[in-house]
Parts: structure tokens; sequence; C-alpha cells
């Protein structure tokens, strides 16, 4: 858009065309925040055109939540046999230990849903949901450790600097929203033991920068700095940003750069934040009913209660792309305690989002996706007690479980053996999930690419299939 | 007898296995030598020889030289991270000297400000972090300050290596401080002495060797030749080193410290016993009840005679401890609710004095403990440290083969480390300069120069860099000087579409350097500069660390964890806490947005991305808001043009193209107060703020 007609639109806008309509004409004209995507893509019908992923940080047990392994009950303290755990790495916390005594899980399993899905009483919310979830008990990993666990989960490989699947699918899909980001994520603090997660989990590696996750904080202002300066309105803002649009245009030209083209289009993309952002968050027009559902901590901002109806609504708005941390999943002591008070603090909204999306409709076309980096130990890191016990990381075999957009529901696929220790059918690798995420995409996952460095580099590396058995 | 002929065939194959492993020949690892110039004659500096020759063999088009008010911007933010003044601006303008530019960049080598800017680079390098759970968190800063002092007297890079790695034993008392960069890895709870040698070989390894060593703890190196052998032989040179703790405080302090701490034991005590008054009855009570829960033989081993346990129970009585014992947590369940009204009350003044323990000003450096240094060296099976593998004797990756150890064992590590044979020592640092001076090295990957690491787009310049640095005795001043003045580094940022449409085929990317590359300025520096032409910024130097606006007082900088905080938060970016925790935030959401890392690990080239919610920084957060009021006053002038031109030259070094005055004319219209603001804040979000142009 040239000078004149930017700037006379603005003069339209104040002289009664509407502020609205200009800034729009405005902001699609000159630097259009969204992405359309690239062509030819989707591949194929999408049965998803967006993710949700509820990312459970520090690795869930599956002997509690999901991997039910009734038998255990009898090898209570045993030592873990050493033809199961063959010489098999541990991590620095248990490698001291010269016992591994076997910890059956202390909560009770049932089956739910129309498939019987195996689940555990800390789960009694999810449980109404059986019927929607497939989950996968012969996930397995590469990384034993948090932080190169989560990178291979989030760009699919453990060394830092790959893009995150997030940018993958927003670069490849492009966004839906005009005036949120494709890609956001929420960071919700647990109760129990947390490691760090680095901002760079959701960043966009070689990607342009526009790709990168918007981190929203766990605060009731979770955009910073959203609010104009007091005695500035939206239409003053609109135009000095106009104003300064044409100047960062005049030397634009100049340099002809990348990030500051950028730049210039995260200025527009700031001014849709400050009017969408608000709008977003405020929950005054939800009715009771949907608190109850979500459970009283969604009230409260910054919770994984509150980011999950957060998410739905972002959901709603079109945005592609929508991950939530919860932290605090890492019990290497005293887990019955610690993953009571996490699964206190998620299954009721893990499984109220399902609920939601479903009573909207928008189940069909959503994917939600609920798990960890890696598993835990059917052996108790420290002491076995009638009452307690810690598991250490465990990469050989986890649960995670998929609903929504292409998943078949009340599934449960693939197997481990007797001490949820290795994976015994159907293994499901991290490409492998990767994989079947973007096929409910419709984005074949070896066709989307980018060039860097004189190669071609994709979400799944040079691996991945995509878990048929999974698909509805 | 097949099985013989199996068993010899697999000899056999071992064997061949063994000779025919290629051994990687690592480009880094050969010697650096002194390459020729091409076409010296023609070119002043040989930064440009080098850098024309491959223009010129690529068949790409250079931009011309920028103009001089870029040029100054650039060398400002460059050297300093502080763009030039109104005044510093006219200053080059008039000086009609052709050495008018040697001459600032002299100043600004010479400016104290310099070192804080070069610190924080290599702040990055070395892992610096305030908060890191390190023991050694309250008087961290003392390495900072000397980083910083140490860049800013020109301290030769060998020796700032030596410091950094056994600073304890310099002659230099203050060197002292330099090993901040060992005992930062000392971290409780772990145990500080093992802690301390394997961070030191990765951090040192990644810092001044751009080598991976660190992937070597559980398995020799895939891909670059380091053993596992070689990581815990160099893990062996600081095996014997303790964290050490160094009072910084006068003798009255110490002499006064016993009946302050005992002041302050006795406070708590009486605390608690307040606590124990309401407790006291609950005890008995709870311990019973627990005691239906478990099974019968395990509360007769409670009930016995602690004088008739056998060691079979005080097991037993060591598992259910845990489950007996009440906590605080148990008391509230039980006591009513006066009582643990009470009881909390009293509690938070036990928690409120234990966080601010009557701390004397202190160091944490390294010793060499006797104990350790007589011990044996053992290699770690998988990097499992309950699996003690074969002896080690020290050494490191790399070494030859006639390595003498006498005296401290660092020494004949640093010997080699420095040493102008080293092919590593001076690439690695002159590749870092580089970077800092271009934005990107001339080895893409700073941190790795092995197998997985890039190529060098420019070998011949980087060996000739490195022999140079080595001729000019390690000054790091005299290489800045000597690519800053070059005409790579002074050439025009800006692509013309004729320019583009040239080179685009064959380097889009400019990697070789056809223009000079802009690139959005780092955290501090976008933070300074904003204080900076405000007019606001507190640019003193050294002391602690001050306060992110969103970092909680209490849990992050407390007077316990870190000594108390500088309040003047208008101070330089570097002074900005940061660090890193497992369970909360330690992290400035300032410097996050910025891509500023924690320290946690070492970080060789920092993340440059642009979002939103920078953006939205500077259009509304409450420093970009002041200081944007602070510079519409400060901008004050005759007439609007004047003062139109002297926002320019404050903010961007410049005075507006002729559209641009009569843009912000037009704009401000009849003058009117909050019109100034606007102009002010408008120069400050505009791009080129924030870009190195």
């Amino acid at each position: 858009m040239t000078d004149i007609s930017r700037r006379s639109l603005f003069n339209l806008a104040t002289g009664g065309l509407g502020f609205t309509a200009a800034a729009h004409l405005l902001g699609a004209g000159a630097n259009p925040p969204a992405h359309v995507g690239l062509p030819g893509l989707p591949h194929f019908a999408p049965k998803a055109k967006r993710v949700i992923y509820l990312f459970q940080h520090g690795a869930p047990s599956q002997l509690d939540l999901f991997d039910h392994k009734p038998d255990l009950a009898k090898l209570r303290g045993a030592d873990l046999p050493a033809s199961i755990r063959m010489g098999q790495r541990l991590t620095g916390m248990t490698a001291y230990q010269t016992k591994f005594p076997t910890a059956p899980s202390i909560f009770r399993f049932a089956r739910h849903g129309p498939g019987g899905t195996w689940l555990s009483e800390l789960l009694p919310h999810t449980a109404k949901v059986a019927g929607e979830i497939a989950v996968i008990r012969s996930m397995h990993t590469e990384a034993i450790n948090h932080d190169p666990a989560v990178t291979f989960f989030q760009t699919g490989f453990q060394l830092a600097g790959r893009p995150s699947i997030g940018s993958w699918v927003s670069y490849g899909l492009g966004s839906d929203c005009q005036d949120l980001p494709a890609f956001v994520v929420f960071v919700s603090q647990g109760k129990g033991n947390s490691q760090a997660l680095a901002d760079r989990q959701w960043g966009s590696g070689f990607l342009p920068g526009k790709f990168q996750g918007v981190k929203f904080r766990a605060a009731a202002d979770p955009v910073l700095y959203l609010s104009n300066p007091e005695g500035y309105s939206a239409q003053a803002r609109r135009r000095y940003l106009d104003d300064l649009a044409k100047l960062n245009e005049l030397k634009l030209a100049d340099t002809q750069d990348p990030e500051i083209a950028t730049r210039i289009s995260q200025y527009e993309m700031a001014f849709q934040m400050q009017s969408s952002v608000p709008g977003l968050t405020d929950l005054s027009k939800e009715p009771e009913s949907v608190f109850d559902m979500y459970g009283p901590d969604s009230r409260v901002p910054g919770t994984y209660a509150a980011n999950c109806l957060l998410a739905r609504r972002l959901a709603e708005r079109g945005v592609r792309f929508i991950q939530l941390f919860h932290r605090g999943w890492d019990q290497h002591s005293g887990l019955p305690r610690g993953i009571r008070l996490q699964c206190e603090q998620t299954d009721q909204p893990s499984a109220a989002l399902i609920q939601d999306l479903k009573n909207r409709g928008m189940l069909d076309d959503t994917l939600v996706v609920w798990g960890g980096e890696f598993g835990r130990t059917v052996y108790s890191q420290g002491e076995l007690t009638a009452t307690d016990y810690g598991r250490d990381h465990h990469p050989r075999c986890f649960s995670l479980w998929m609903a929504g957009g292409g998943i078949r529901g009340g599934l449960t696929y693939g197997s481990t053996d007797d001490f949820s220790y290795n994976v015994t059918e159907d293994a499901v690798d991290v490409h492998d999930l990767h994989a079947t995420i973007m096929h409910c995409l419709g984005v074949d996952h070896t066709r989307l690419t980018f060039k860097f460095q004189g190669r071609h580099y994709r979400l799944t590396d040079v691996k991945g299939s995509v878990v048929k058995g999974l698909l509805a | 007898m097949t099985w013989r002929i199996a068993v010899a065939a697999t000899i056999a194959a071992a064997a061949f296995a063994e000779e025919t492993k290629p051994r990687p020949r690592l480009w880094s690892l050969q010697p650096v030598a002194r390459p020729v110039v091409p076409g010296a004659a023609t070119h002043r500096n040989p930064i440009d020889a080098f850098v024309s020759a491959r223009i010129g063999a690529k068949g790409l088009r250079a931009a011309g030289p920028a103009g001089k008010t870029t040029l100054l911007r650039r060398v400002h933010l460059d050297l300093t991270g502080l763009p030039p003044t109104p005044a510093e601006v006219d200053a080059f303008l008039a000086d009609p000297n052709p050495d008018a530019y040697e001459k600032v960049v002299d100043r600004l080598l010479d400016d104290p400000q310099h070192g804080v800017r070069y610190a924080r680079h290599w702040l990055d390098v070395l892992g610096y972090a305030d908060v890191d759970g390190m023991i050694g968190e309250a008087g961290i800063h003392h390495w900072r300050d000397w980083v910083i002092q140490a860049l800013n007297r020109d301290m030769p890079f060998d020796q700032f290596a030596r410091a950094s790695i056994a600073g304890d034993l310099s002659a230099n008392p203050e060197d002292m401080f330099a090993t901040g960069f060992l005992t930062r890895a000392a971290r409780s709870p772990a145990d500080p002495q093992e802690a301390i040698g394997f961070a030191a070989v990765e951090n040192i390894s990644s810092a001044f060797l751009a080598m991976t060593v660190g992937c070597a703890k559980c398995h020799d190196h895939k891909y670059d030749p380091i053993s596992q052998r070689d990581y815990y032989a160099m893990k062996a040179l600081f095996d014997p080193l303790l964290p050490d703790k160094r009072l910084l405080a006068s003798a009255d302090e110490i002499l006064g410290r016993q009946a302050v701490l005992a002041t302050w034991k006795a406070s708590q005590d009486a605390i608690q016993a307040r606590m124990d008054v309401i407790t006291k009855p609950y005890e008995k009570r709870i311990f019973e009840e627990r005691m239906t829960f478990l099974p019968p033989d395990v509360v007769a081993v409670f009930r016995k005679d602690p004088a008739a346990r056998t060691d079979a129970d005080r097991k037993v009585i060591k598992d259910y401890e845990t489950v007996v014992t009440p906590d605080a947590r148990k008391f509230r369940d039980v006591m009513t609710a006066d009582e643990t009204a009470r009881y909390e009350a009293i509690r938070k003044g036990l928690t409120e004095l234990r966080r601010d323990p009557p701390e004397l000003p202190a160091f944490w450096t390294v010793r060499v403990d006797p104990a350790r240094l007589a011990g044996k060296n053992h290699l770690y099976e998988g990097g499992d440290r309950a699996k003690k593998g074969e002896e080690v004797t020290p050494g490191f990756p790399f070494a030859p083969k006639d390595v003498v150890f006498k005296g401290d064992r660092r020494q004949a590590f640093l010997d080699w480390l420095t040493a102008p044979a080293n092919p590593l020592f001076a690439r690695v640092a002159v590749n870092r300069l580089w970077q800092w001076h271009f934005g990107e090295g001339l080895v893409a990957t700073p941190g790795d120069f092995g197998l997985m690491g890039q190529r060098p787009t420019h070998p011949e310049l980087l060996d000739w860099l490195a022999a140079e640095f080595v001729e000019r005795k390690y000054s790091m001043k005299a290489m800045h000087r000597l690519i800053v003045t070059s005409d790579t580094y002074r050439r025009s940022s800006a692509a013309t579409p004729e320019l583009l449409s040239a080179n685009r085929a064959a380097d889009a990317a400019n990697k070789y350097l056809w223009k000079y590359p802009v690139r959005r300025l780092d955290a501090e520096t976008v933070r300074d500069s904003v204080l900076h032409v405000a007019g606001a910024l507190d640019t003193s130097i050294g002391g602690r660390s001050f306060r992110g606006e969103d970092i909680m007082e209490r849990r992050v900088m407390s007077a316990a964890r870190t000594g108390h905080y500088d309040t003047r938060s208008n101070r330089r970016g570097i002074y900005m806490g940061r660090g890193a925790d497992a369970s909360m935030n330690m992290m400035p959401a300032y410097l996050t947005l910025f891509d500023a890392e924690d320290g946690h690990v070492t970080c060789a080239r920092r993340e440059r991305t642009v979002t939103a919610p920078q953006v939205l920084f500077l259009m509304n957060g409450s420093l970009a808001r002041e200081a944007s009021l602070k510079l519409a006053k400060r901008i004050e002038a005759r007439d609007p043009a004047e003062r139109v031109e002297l926002g320019y030259k404050t903010a961007l070094g410049r005075l507006p193209s002729p559209a641009e005055r009569d843009h912000a004319l037009s704009y401000i219209g009849d003058g009117r107060p909050e019109r100034w603001d606007g102009f002010a804040w408008m120069l400050i979000n505009l791009s080129e703020f924030v870009f190195h142009p």
C-alpha cells in the first residue's frame, strides 16, 4: 500500500468510514499479520483444522494412570528382574541404587467407556470421556532427561535449534485468525517438582521468526504491555501505528531486510492483539456451567484449568496450534501424593476441554493431544514404603492420549510387558506421533520441508510413519 | 572346528575395523598457517582483501560505504552498546580529518562502557547467572565485574583464559574473582566436588575450544575425535578442587560476626519454642493415630525399648519414620482454628527471620584439596557416578603425548591451551569477536568447531585473524580496532534493488558480507538505548544486580540468596539479575522477551526473534512510555523543525530526511505537548531504533 492511500484511509476513518474497517483494510493491505500457508497445503483433506496439545511437563507415570499391571501387586518389593532391565541405562539419580524394588501402583484401575479403556482412579473425569480418547500405551523415546526429551517432542530432534511442531504447522498451513498469533503457548505451574522449560521449546528454529509460538503469561494479564498508556485511545494508537508503519517502510525500502519486515508485521499483530486479547481473556460471558465443567481453578488466571478454557476460546477464534505446558510431573519421590495433586489440577479441565469441544461440535476438527516427554520406572526410586514410592525417568515405554479430529475414540493402542518396562506391541515413537498429527491436519510429513544450509529439513527428520491404527 | 574359524574371523574383523576406522581430520585441528593476503596492495586492511577475494570469486557485487552517521551509530552500539549523543554526532560530522573515524574508535575502546558491553558477550559464553542454586550466589557479581575490568584493561586473552580457569593461582589477588567461572557450577544440594569437574570440562571446552567435549561424558564422541577417557582425563584436572568461601568483610565485621549470629540463632529458637508449646499436645496423638495404620510387626518395632532394637529394627524405623513424623501440614489438620492461626502467625516470623541470615560479604572461589589431589581419578561408565570405570590420569582432548604435569594440574593444560601452536584457542576467540561485530561468526556455530559444526565461510581470513591475534599478544582491543576499521565493517547495510538482484542467486543470505548485516539489537542494548536517549541511564559500573520489574523480591533475589540487590533499576541491562531455577521464574520477562538466556548453560549465540510481545513492550511498556516523555522534554529547541532534527539526532544519530521531517512536522501540527510525546514515542518505536544499522 502506498503512503498516500494509508494516510488517506486513516483520514477517512476518522471522518466516518468506521475505524475498524479502515484498520482492517490497512492491516490487510500493507502487512497482513496472518500467513496464508504454503501453496499446495494441506496435501489432502484434513480431519483436523487445529491442534490443542496438552503437554504434561516432567513426565507423568504411565503405571499410575494408564498402563494397568494388576499382576505386579504380587511382586511388590521384589527386585526388578535383570531379564527385564537388560542392563538399560539409568539416570544419574537411580544409578546409585543397589536394589530396584518393584512398586505396583497403589491406585485402583477400572475399565471405562465403550472400549473398556483402563484408567486409574486418579482420572475420574477423563474416565467420562474415555469413549473420545485413544490411549497409546506403547510410546517410547530416545531421550532420558527432561530438556532433550522435551526438545525431541517439540522439534523431532534432541539438540536445540530446529523448528518446533507448532511453528512447522503454522508455517505450512498458515493461520485462520487475523488478530491472534497462529501458535500460542501457555505454561502453568503444577504442585510438584518442576524442571526448567526453555522458551526455545516453541521457537521457530530456522523458519522465519513470525512462526514461533507466542507465550501467554500465567497471569490475569496474559500478554504484557497490552494496554495503551492512559489517555491513549485505540484510535490514537492506530494513528501512531500508521505513521510508524509509514516511516518504517521508508527505511525498509533501503535495507530490504526480512527481519525488519517481520517487525513491521508484528506491530500490526500487536495492534490486533490489543483488541483481540482482552476479548479472549474476558470470561465474564462464559456461563456458570462452563466454569463448573472446567472446575473452580478455571476462574484463577494462570492455572491449567483457566488455560484449558482459554485454549477452547483460542480454538474458536481459529488459532492453529495451541500448546499448554503443565509443569510438576517429575515425581522422583513422594509420587502418590504428587501425582494426586497433579491430577486434581489437570484431570477435570482436560476432560472438560474434550466435552466442551464436543458440545460445540468442534471436537471433530480439533486434534487434542495429552502427554509428557517420557514415562516412569516400575521400580521405586528411593525407598518403597507402605504408602510411598518414587519413580525415575523411563523412556522405553509410556502412555499418551489423543482425541478429536481424525482419531478413533475409545481405543487402547499398543502394549507393554508385565513390568511396563518395554513395549511389546505396536511401538509408537516420537516421529510416528508427529507424522500422525501432521496426517490428521492433512499434511504429508515427508513433504513439508524447509531448505536450510543446503539441506531439506522436516519435523520428522528421516523417520516417522503415520500410525494408521489410531485413525478414525 | 567351525567355532575357531568364527573366532578368528571376529578377531580379524575387529582388527580391520580398528585400522580402517577413519579418524576424522577436522579442519579446526589443523595448524593455523598464516595465509598470504590476496592482492594485498589494493587493500588498506587485509580483512578487506580476504572478503573481497571471496566476493569476487562468488560473482557478487559489494555495497558501497555506509554514510557517516550510520557508521557512527553502528560503531557506538557495537563497541559500547549505547547510541551516540547529538554532541558526538556533531563532533564526528564536523571532523574533516581522514582519521576522524579511527579517533572515534579509539575513544570508544577507551570508554569504560566498552568493557560493560563486551563483558555481556563473554558472560553469555562463560555462563553467568546471579541465581542458579549455586552455593556462591551471594558474591557472584564480583565475577561479572572482574570480566568488565579485565576487558577495559585489555587483559590479553591468554591471561583472561588463565584467570578464568585458575585465577586462584594468580599472583594478582583480584583474579580470584575470575574463578566464578568454575564455582558457578557448584550448585547445592548436588555434590559440589563432582559438579565443578563436570561443568569445568563442558564449559571450558565449549567456551575456549568450541568443542562439544560434554558429549563424551557417557561414551566416546560420536563424531569428533574425543574419547570418553579424554573427558575424564580432563575432569581429573579439576577433581582436586573444592569450592572455597573467602570473606570480603572488614576485620570488625568478622569479629562481630559470632555475636550477630548468636542473636539471630537465639531469636529463631525462641520462636520455635513458642510453636512447640502449641503443637506438643498433638505430637503424641498423631503418633498413636499413625500407629494404627501400620502393620503390627512395624508397630511392635516402634514400641520396643530403643536400646533393645536390632539393626533390622532400625531399618524398619528408618523406612517408616517419615510416615509417623508429623509436619506443619499435619498439625494444621488437627489443631483448632485458633491454634492454627496463632501457630501460623508465629511460623511466619520464623520464615522471615530465616530468609535474611546475617551474611558477611564473601566470594566463592576454589582451592586445591590435598586429599582429593592424592586420590585416584576414574572414568564413570555411561556417565553414571555409581559405575566407577577404569582409572584415568590427568590429561585433555587433543593433548600431545609428552605433557608433563608439574605443580597444579591445570598449569600444563593452560600452557597447551594458550600456546600459539594451539589450533583452536585463537581461532575460536577471533571467531567470537567477529560474530559480535557482524552478527554471525565466520564459523556460524561458534560453540562447535567439530564435525557437526559449520565450516568457515572464509577459512583463510579466520586463520589470518587467528595468527594476527597471536602476533598482537592476544590483545582483544587491537582485534576490535582492526575489524571495525575495515571497509567490510564500514559497508552500507542498504540493499538496493540492483544489488539484491545481482546477489540473490549466489548469496541471498549475505554469508559473504557483500553488505553489512542488519540485525536486531540484543535485550540489554534495546533497554540501555531507550534509557540512554531519555537521558535516564545510570552508567555506573559494577556492584550487585538489580531486580527485574516482575521478579518477586522475596522469592528470587532475596537477601539470603544473592545478597542485597541494587535498588537502581535504571542501570545498564548487564546488571539486571537473571538466572535459572527448577521451580520458579528467575528470568525477568523483559530479558526472556528479547531472547537473553538464563546462563544455566553457556550460550554461544543468542536467538534473535522478532515478535509481537516485543513490540508491545516498546509500544506500551512503562519503561518505554516514561522514556518517551523524557525524550520529548529533552529535545527542547527554538522551533519545531529544529526540535524534530534534535529528536532524530538523539534517538537515531542522524538528521531526518526531508520526507521524514515533513511527515513529523505535519504530525506535530500546532505543537501540543502530547504531539511531541507521540513523536518521541515514534522515534523509539522505529525499527531503526532496535536494529544494528
